[in-house]
């Protein structure tokens, strides 16, 4: 009750200052008040196409956000358990993780459909965040450990089972947690440069070409509560499978 | 069952272990005692073929040996049943966590465990493992005198007839024959 209150104070202070702010400036064009976002915000919410482009941004980053999982995992176990292909594959990680994702973007828009582009983008910045974190994880499993399953002679699987996933888990919990919000940013982003139909980048993109500053306002407030509403929701669901 | 010759062990250009010879044949049973840093579990490490000598021979008559280090290596994320469990089948681990007392801590994880509980976690699962040969490292670390004796039974029994080798600040509980490492 207490941590509300103050999360509202907290809230109620950052809105007088935007207020404050706006009111000096003076120009909507500039800086729109925060009533008139909100009253934006509230009008969107009642228009099938706002719900439309939610729907769909959030298919395409949430099937991108999790290949770049499935493959993080694959390739962070296979570089961890087969050094000679994690020294091949080596070169590809390092890549993913310092072209920039404006770069990326481009690059895929020429090869791909304008649909498949936000999917590609965040599966790409998952898989360099989750490869090199499963990859230390399975590396972080105790020698003691594996001398002791060598010694009572455990089996491949139960090796797999008992010592390298349960050792992997907290790595690989901490990487799908952080690159939640790290897909949904870099999703986004290839939805403004590629501007497919029905999403909340090609919104955003029109908000700001028509210079509706209230909408663009309005459209980022809708794009952070989504992506704090999903990281609290992987919070959730990784807490309960005790990861 | 194993046979020491001439077996040289340095760590770091400080030899541990020099010129050591001793066997111990199926049945028979060994204490080492010794100062710390004597190489006791450094002996124990090289008949279990954790490490190989420097020079000499060590000869083994057996695959199946079972050690029990001096840390306790228990899977800090399953229960003492699930950790028995691991090298056995569950009845028999249940069989060897009651013997020692641990009936009713069954699903308790590791670190839910006093250290001389877990320490009986970790003899139950070397109890329990099928072996022929039997390596145990402190056995008796953090046990008080009653433990002590119920543990002291249940080593006895699974290492009736079988070959055994302790490394025991204790020797006098265990009344084996002793080789002193100095």
């Amino acid at each position: 009750m207490k941590k509300a209150l103050r999360t509202l104070l907290i809230a109620a202070v950052w809105l007088a200052i935007w207020q404050v702010s706006a009111m000096l400036v003076g120009q909507e064009l500039l800086i729109p008040a925060p009533a008139a976002v909100l009253a934006r915000l509230w009008a969107l919410c009642g228009q099938g196409v706002f719900w439309k482009s939610v729907a769909l941004s959030m298919g395409r980053i949430l099937l991108g956000y999790l290949l770049g999982l499935a493959l993080g995992l694959l390739l962070g176990g296979l570089s961890a358990f087969c050094p000679a292909a994690g020294a091949f594959l080596s070169p590809l990680l390092a890549i993913i993780r310092s072209t920039p994702v404006a770069s990326f973007i481009i690059l895929v828009l020429v090869w791909l459909a304008t649909d498949s582009v936000p999917v590609f983008t965040a599966m790409l910045m998952v898989l360099g965040v989750v490869w090199g974190n499963v990859s230390q994880g399975f590396a972080s499993t105790d020698p003691g450990l594996l001398e002791m399953a060598k010694v009572y002679r455990l089996s491949r699987w139960q090796k797999l089972r008992h010592l390298y996933l349960p050792s992997m888990r907290p790595f690989f919990s901490a990487a799908a947690l952080s690159s939640i919000g790290l897909a949904w940013k870099a999703g986004i982003a290839a939805e403004v440069i590629c501007r497919p139909q029905f999403s909340m980048g090609r919104e955003l993109y029109e908000s700001k070409i028509y210079l509706e500053m209230p909408d663009l306002f309005a459209w980022t407030i809708a794009i952070i509560l989504l992506s704090m509403a999903l990281e609290q929701l992987f919070r959730r669901l990784l807490a309960r499978r005790g990861a | 069952m194993i046979l020491f010759e001439n077996v040289y062990k340095r760590f770091g250009g400080r030899a541990v272990l020099e010129n050591l010879s001793f066997s111990l044949g199926a049945g028979e049973q060994l204490c080492l005692v010794g100062p710390s840093g004597r190489g006791k579990s450094t002996v124990l490490n090289l008949a279990a073929g954790l490490l190989e000598p420097d020079s000499g021979k060590i000869a083994r008559q057996t695959s199946r040996i079972c050690y029990l280090f001096q840390e306790d290596r228990l899977l800090p994320w399953l229960g003492a049943l699930q950790n028995v469990a691991l090298v056995c089948p569950e009845q028999e681990a249940r069989r060897w966590l009651c013997k020692l007392g641990l009936g009713d801590f069954l699903d308790v994880r590791p670190a839910q465990l006093s250290g001389g509980m877990a320490r009986r976690v970790a003899i139950a699962r070397a109890l329990a493992f099928p072996a022929d040969l039997y390596l145990f490292d402190e056995p008796f670390r953090g046990l008080d005198d009653q433990t002590l004796q119920i543990t002291l039974a249940a080593i006895r029994e699974a290492t009736a007839g079988k070959a055994a080798l302790f490394a025991s600040h204790r020797p006098q509980e265990l009344g084996i024959p002793v080789l002193s490492l100095t």
